[in-house]
């Protein structure tokens, strides 16, 4: 039961498949973490930008983002005053504050304006991006995706993602209630009467929920676990000690880096192992598919061929990514075209996007495919 | 609701208030920013123990520390990322290629080696710094200290050795000591002769070692003519591979030696010189007369030889030792550290020629230095007006090992504020962005078309 606002006929439109969706955030999420140049930056927010603009249209999900996004300009425009006025280092002196003045008292760079700039930026296409994901894909159903011996987890996770936008229109429904009753919220004190209903309504809500999930079996778990469980629980521990250790070992010990890796190695792979063999007792049956489309292929090579790009410029070339303009370097940012050209790639998703048309004649031949299984 | 009159006097409180801000505030600026001047020492060791000690003089009441390390002329790399100031990360070699790798690289684990911090106590000892040097004052007579070594971050670490202030920064009637600075204290001579800094913000040249009116507390000689040194080297930024001419002409003195790093060596009066090094020195002359002794020194830069032209008039960029010389083909890393040689005649207006008059120019100090740097160059960043600049009693770098790198990685006194120049490669670079930049917006647009 998803509170989404539908429009009557489309549904939820499959934009692409989750895994596309995912490889495209990987792919835009490295360069955004990865570096401060402005440059690569503002590629990368444009490319966002597109994609998200192909979807408010198809996607009735994006215009509750868009709030997302305006936050993310405001610190933006927040970040680049306060850095020039707090960082007086720099040669391009703009204007001198007298030095007395505390905190702001200084020279006002320009290089400090140009790192305020790239740090709200990097900010501002993070939110961008995830905007955009949130928005192409539905939470309900990517939490569906979740490994099988994850499963509980998913579902936990999926209650509490529903849990906000449900109070939310829990509020609305008791304020209009209460407001035909003739109350007026002038104050904080007025709160009372909106506040009560709406914490006896969640626990309502949340023990029907339990209740619910009990009689379909939730966590049921019998009380001898069996050697198989055993096992697997042994297993995890092991397996996070070592892990654990290996990440301990790799800081504290450089010298013997090498046992490290291999211990933190060995562990990870004990933990594929034991996860798969636990999932594998798990059957699930699924109500609704999606369908892996052509565009699906070269939208995932692409990006996943962009991600790969990224990873071996930072493995090989560092120094093209990084952006420092404070002295003794230099403020002006360097940009490789390549690197720019395949960050543009990033607005591929927006751009392959079919239109409102053609998406509903693909639907209804894929939902005349459709078979119970 | 609020009546009329109540409006009125709610908005004469805002006023007033905002005048009593105004008025504090304006209270706090106009301040007698006086050049009371003064000087402050400062000693770095570095990680094979080599020492580098100096005395920078400055026009204002207080200096920050962070400013102090950056007027000696040292090749510093800070971190202003914390927000808090600036961390120093590198100095001339020693420490960590931020921003390459993290600041503090070598102090990752168990085993941590940093830049640590001192002041020097009125008793003799340092003390570790709890504050970072952006957010230290310095006040006149103080000695900051800088030691690289391992140690426990923000509790302690190596400590360099003591030197005193009157050690760094002695009066103009010492005889100044070459390095190693001796443990012990030397006859401090009294404060009378100090000259007393002048209000305006013009420079306050270095007395020179020939006043007549201060007392020689050590020698009773009578006043004995200063011999007349003119010291030059042409030209002062070369190419690896040319050759630069040494002239010097020296009346009325004793004896003459010249240092090229490698050793002293007596030489004539007069004499001209040519020499081809391989990597940036200095060279000293050291004139020798009854009971006084003076140190002139000229620095020559030798530059990598780059691929790329550089267009005329631009300063050329020095690559560090660290890095090769980039080919065309590699992209060109923008985080090389551009270190500037001393700016040469034709960028500098205001000094016609590079040869030298020691006595009435502003010399540096008693280790004057034959550069046209000697003259506080024009900041075009900053106001014009002559601001305190930096004047680095620079001993020649005393080595444990006594090897000549001493003489190799000494830099120029006088930090050049220029920022450098956008490249050829660079400006393509851009032209490519604005290319993409602008085909993304189109696409933009043709999406919201489309939308429609």
């Amino acid at each position: 039961m998803s509170f989404e606002f539908r429009i009557p006929g489309f549904e939820f439109m499959q934009t692409y498949h989750p895994i596309t969706w995912l490889i495209w955030l990987l792919a835009a999420t490295l360069p955004a973490l990865l570096t401060r140049n402005p440059l690569y930056l503002t590629l990368l927010l444009l490319a966002s930008g597109v994609t998200y603009m192909a979807l408010e249209r198809r996607s009735p999900a994006a215009r509750s983002w868009r709030a997302f996004v305006k936050l993310g300009v405001v610190l933006l425009l927040f970040a680049v005053p306060s850095n020039a006025l707090t960082a007086h280092q720099g040669r391009l002196v703009l204007f001198r504050l007298p030095e007395s003045w505390p905190i702001i008292g200084g020279a006002i760079t320009g290089e400090a304006m140009l790192y305020g700039l790239s740090s709200g930026l990097s900010l501002l296409t993070l939110l961008l991006i995830f905007a955009t994901f949130n928005s192409a894909v539905d939470q309900a159903r990517l939490l569906r995706m979740t490994p099988p011996y994850l499963y509980q987890a998913g579902v936990i996770a999926a209650i509490a993602v529903a849990f906000v936008p449900q109070m939310m229109i829990a509020a609305q429904e008791i304020r209009e209630a209460q407001r035909i009753r003739g109350h007026r919220f002038r104050g904080l004190r007025d709160l009372l009467p909106l506040f009560m209903p709406l914490l006896t309504t969640g626990l309502e809500r949340a023990i029907a929920l339990a209740e619910s999930m009990e009689a379909r079996g939730f966590g049921d778990i019998p009380a001898a676990p069996s050697r198989r469980q055993t096992l697997c629980r042994a297993g995890t521990l092991v397996a996070l000690l070592a892990l654990a250790s290996g990440a301990f070992g790799s800081s504290y010990f450089p010298a013997r880096r090498t046992l490290s890796v291999g211990l933190m190695t060995a562990a990870g792979m004990g933990l594929l192992l034991i996860f798969w063999m636990q999932g594998k007792g798990v059957r699930r049956t699924r109500y609704q598919r999606w369908y892996w489309r052509r565009q699906d292929t070269v939208v995932s090579l692409i990006c996943g061929g962009v991600a790969l790009v990224l990873l071996a410029v930072w493995l090989a070339r560092r120094e093209t990514l990084l952006y420092y303009p404070y002295p003794p370097f230099t403020p002006w940012p360097d940009f490789q075209p390549l690197l720019g050209l395949a960050l543009a790639l990033l607005a591929l998703p927006g751009l392959l996007l079919p239109g409102t048309e053609k998406a509903v004649e693909q639907k209804a031949k894929e939902q005349s495919d459709y078979s119970i299984p | 609701m609020l009546t009329p009159s109540s409006d009125r006097q709610s908005t004469l409180r805002v006023w007033l208030a905002v005048g009593l801000g105004l008025f504090l505030l304006l209270g706090l600026a106009v301040h007698p920013a006086y050049a009371a001047g003064g000087r402050a020492g400062l000693v770095v060791q570095f990680a094979d123990g080599s020492l580098w000690t100096g005395c920078v003089a400055f026009d204002r009441e207080t200096l920050s520390s962070e400013e102090l390390l950056q007027r000696s002329g040292l090749n510093l790399v800070l971190d202003y990322s914390y927000g808090l100031g600036g961390a120093v990360c590198k100095i001339e070699g020693d420490g960590c290629d931020f921003p390459l790798q993290d600041c503090f690289c070598q102090c990752q684990g168990l085993d941590c080696r940093y830049w640590a911090y001192y002041h020097l106590l009125p008793d003799g000892t340092w003390e570790y710094s709890q504050v970072g040097a952006s957010s230290y004052t310095v006040h006149d007579g103080d000695v900051e200290g800088w030691a690289w070594g391992p140690g426990d971050y923000g509790v302690s670490g190596m400590r360099p050795p003591i030197c005193t202030f009157e050690q760094l920064c002695p009066l103009p009637t010492d005889t100044p000591t070459p390095t190693p600075i001796p443990p012990t204290p030397t006859a401090t001579p009294t404060n009378t002769s100090r000259p007393t800094a002048t209000p305006s913000s013009t420079f306050t040249p270095w007395p020179t070692v020939t006043p007549t009116s201060i007392p020689s507390a050590a020698t009773p000689t009578p006043a004995v003519e200063p011999p007349q040194v003119a010291f030059s080297v042409e030209p002062q930024t070369i190419v690896r591979g040319e050759c630069v001419t040494l002239r010097w002409d020296v009346a009325g003195a004793l004896a003459v030696y010249w240092d090229d790093g490698a050793g002293e060596q007596g030489v004539m009066g007069q004499e001209e010189r040519q020499v081809c090094p391989m990597a940036s020195q200095s060279y000293t002359l050291r004139v020798v007369q009854a009971g006084r002794e003076e140190r002139h020194r000229v620095s020559v830069t030798v530059l990598e030889p780059t691929v790329p032209p550089a267009p005329p008039g631009s300063t050329p960029e020095v690559t560090p030792t660290a890095t090769t010389a980039p080919p065309t083909s590699r992209p060109v890393p923008i985080q090389t550290a551009e270190v500037f040689p001393p700016t040469p005649t034709s960028e500098d207006p205001l000094e016609p020629a590079p040869l030298p008059s020691p006595t009435p120019e502003p010399a540096v100090g008693l280790l004057s230095t034959a550069t046209p740097t000697a003259a506080p160059p024009v900041l075009p960043s900053t106001t014009p007006q002559r601001e305190a600049m930096a004047l680095a009693v620079l001993p020649p770098r005393s080595s444990n090992a006594g090897s000549g790198k001493a003489a190799q990685t000494m830099v120029a006194p006088v930090v050049t504020q220029a920022v450098p120049p956008l490249r050829p490669a660079q400006l393509l670079g851009y032209a490519a962005f604005t290319f993409l930049a602008a085909a993304l917006c189109g696409t933009g647009v043709a999406v919201l078309w489309k939308r429609r």
